[in-house]
């Protein structure tokens, strides 16, 4: 008896499984296209106030805490009603938060992606939806995004393989006929950090034949973690005469390191610039700086214009400001 | 001597581990047999290992402290506030571990009284003390003004770290009152048999707040360490593989996950063994996508081979430290208390 009722049960489900796959995939199957004209664009867009929601990585970096801060306010300035979800570093939660963005209906996504290949796969909902999207910072993976039928309006940051080969430059100018012999204190997890640590080696191989790096360390983007993993490459590399830290906090951690085991006039830091922190002539001597802030107003004022029907350009890459000997940066310009 | 009735310590095991690590990192690094990098070497573990410190007190108790890495975050922060409050270091420093012991009182309280499972409150104080640093400053970094501050992580006493001083200190106070205090005695106790424990006259309540205290306050130390060493306290300092690691140093040194078993020398061991394998990694640059591999199969390995040692001595989990005290020193537990 129990037999036979587990049976059916069993037939039930798979009955049911099997119409929810031929239903699945195919009904919802929908051209994309956010880049359409007014005509294409969510009815919220057509309010007196739409909605901007915007899709952040986490706020316990201050990079994103200055970036969701100028989303607000610039956001409110070109006359959207701003919504903030927060991503806690989980593609999970970010794909639920924007799942969410398209039950509300919203006027248009502002997105930086935690990570970009699960940010294409958000980037395609949000097409699908016939949502806009503008992503900043960290840009969706144009490969996935393009086989997924989705679109971008526009991509927003900081050049990153400038940034890395202008603290390149700054480092061999530094040392003027000696080779550069570099550590580099990064996080090898993000694609942004990445490419400026390849920019880095790149220019500084390309301009120096003698100059190599020899060592690379995971900073988690924690300063504590850096202070700790840049004493061991500067223990186990004693030859290492440069520093590039690819991430404000890992620069925290690598002028601490330096210090602390008597290195300083010896290895120089050229980095992505710490918070609050003043360059010196000796230990700290070059720092490039993103404006999260200003990326954020760009994408806003860029969206308003959008849903008005204006052309806005496919990609604003920003250049990196260069901080040098005796500048400090200012509160809303980071590594 | 009698060499067959010798017994070799419980630690043995991942004593060997250790010595085969330090080995082959040895032999594949010059740097790494350097004496500077000993120095070193033990300077970054000793935030690690407070918190294994700490976490081997809860352990012990049968409960699990999953806030360790958190209370970084928040003492971290809290001290620098009281520098720029004015207050003496000195005394931010102790009201700091006071705050830590505090809050991990406060767990003990809600694992005891509320019933709340040690692996819920301590998720719980997770989530909490996460929070508290965020909230205070704004995710923005807190600079210490105090210069006296950075005694606690880079002053170096007789030329040893002074975060290397203090965890030692730590070590010897903790490992004798675990051996050698009515108190200490207890927390064998509670984690072995909780119900026996009671008829004995164990206070369970006293016991069981008391661990999580001297873990909050171990927490407590990591966050001076972290701070002193920076400089500046930032919110998010600990949230990485802090917790991980200390409960990792606990288990690989032969703290039990299930209580009443364990010593402090053991979790020491397993937190220079992280902190050797660690170091070792980025002295010989192994490649960081590699790195949480290495240390995974190392830990796996050196519990497997003390667990086998023990096993081929007839004897795969010790019993507690407990029970042979339970018959050697009835007098010292006393008469059956509330709990």
């Amino acid at each position: 008896m129990m037999l036979r009722r587990s049976a059916v049960i069993v037939a039930v489900a798979a009955a049911g499984l099997l119409l929810a796959g031929c239903s699945g995939p195919g009904a919802s199957t929908g051209s994309g296209g956010a880049s359409g004209g007014a005509s294409a664009l969510p009815a919220n867009c057509k309010s007196d106030k739409p909605t901007l929601a915007v899709s952040l990585p986490n706020t316990v970096n201050p990079y994103y805490v200055a970036m969701r801060q100028s989303f607000i306010d610039n956001g409110a300035k070109a006359g959207f009603t701003v919504k903030v979800a927060i991503a806690n570093d989980s593609d999970s939660s970010q794909l639920a938060q924007v799942q969410s963005f398209i039950q509300q209906n919203v006027c248009v996504v502002a997105l930086n992606p935690v990570t970009s290949g699960p940010g294409a796969a958000e980037v395609n909902l949000l097409t699908k939806a016939h949502i806009p999207v503008f992503t900043v910072n960290i840009d969706a993976d144009r490969d996935q995004v393009k086989s997924g039928g989705g679109s971008i309006v526009e991509y927003v940051g900081a050049d990153q393989k400038e940034g890395g080969k202008v603290m390149a430059d700054a480092a061999l100018e530094d040392l003027g006929s000696k080779p550069a012999v570099v550590g580099i204190a990064g996080e090898p997890n993000e694609t942004v950090t990445v490419d400026r640590d390849k920019a880095f080696e790149a220019e500084i191989t390309a301009k120096s034949s003698t100059s190599k790096v020899v060592a690379s360390v995971d900073t988690k983007v924690d300063p504590q973690v850096s202070l700790q993993v840049v004493t061991e490459m500067l223990q186990g590399h004693p030859e290492i005469n440069t520093v590039f830290a690819d991430t404000g906090p890992a620069a925290v951690g690598s002028i601490q390191a330096i210090k602390q085991l008597g290195l300083s006039g010896k290895v120089t830091l050229y980095a992505f610039c710490a918070a609050n922190t003043k360059l010196d002539s000796v230990l700290y001597r070059g720092c490039a700086a993103q404006q999260p802030s200003l990326y954020a107003q760009i994408v806003a004022d860029n969206a308003a214009k959008f849903i008005k029907g204006e052309t806005v350009p496919e990609m604003v890459f920003q250049p990196v400001k260069v901080f040098t000997e005796g500048q400090q940066p200012a509160e809303d310009e980071l590594g | 001597m009698n060499l067959r009735r010798f017994r070799w310590p419980d630690e043995t095991g991942i004593f060997v581990v250790l010595l085969i690590v330090l080995g082959v990192f040895a032999a594949l690094s010059e740097s790494f047999r350097s004496a500077s990098n000993g120095g070193i070497l033990l300077l970054n573990g000793s935030v690690v290992g407070f918190l294994a410190l700490g976490q081997t007190f809860v352990l012990l108790t049968g409960g699990i402290d999953l806030s360790t890495g958190a209370m970084i975050a928040t003492t971290g922060v809290l001290a620098p506030i009281m520098l720029k409050a004015g207050i003496p270091w000195p005394i931010a420093a102790l009201l700091t571990l006071g705050i830590g012991a505090g809050a991990g009182a406060i767990s003990g309280i809600v694992v005891h009284y509320v019933k709340v499972p040690p692996f819920i409150a301590t998720f719980a104080a997770q989530g909490v003390l996460s929070s508290i640093p965020l909230i205070i400053t704004g995710a923005n970094s807190v600079t210490v003004t105090d210069q006296g501050f950075a005694f606690i992580g880079q002053g170096y006493l007789a030329g040893i770290p002074v975060p290397v001083v203090l965890l030692i200190l730590a070590a010897i106070l903790g490992a004798l009152f675990l051996r050698w205090t009515k108190a200490g005695v207890h927390l064998y106790a509670v984690g072995g048999n909780r119900a026996a424990a009671r008829l004995a006259g164990v206070n369970i309540a006293r016991t069981t707040i008391l661990a999580y205290a001297l873990s909050g306050m171990c927490g407590a130390f990591g966050g001076l360490i972290a701070t002193s060493r920076l400089m500046v306290g930032f919110p998010n300092t600990g949230l990485g593989n802090e917790l991980f690691f200390s409960i990792a140093a606990a288990v690989v040194g032969g703290v039990s996950l299930f209580g009443g078993i364990g010593s402090i020398p053991g979790a020491m061991i397993g937190a220079v063994l992280i902190a050797t394998v660690s170091d070792g990694m980025n002295v010989t640059n192994v490649n960081s996508y590699w790195q949480p591999l290495v240390i995974g199969v190392i830990i796996l390995l050196g519990v497997a081979i003390d667990t086998y040692r023990r096993s081929r001595r007839g004897n795969p989990i010790r019993l507690s430290r407990w029970n042979a005290i339970r018959s050697g020193r009835r007098a010292a537990v006393g008469t059956p208390a509330k709990s």
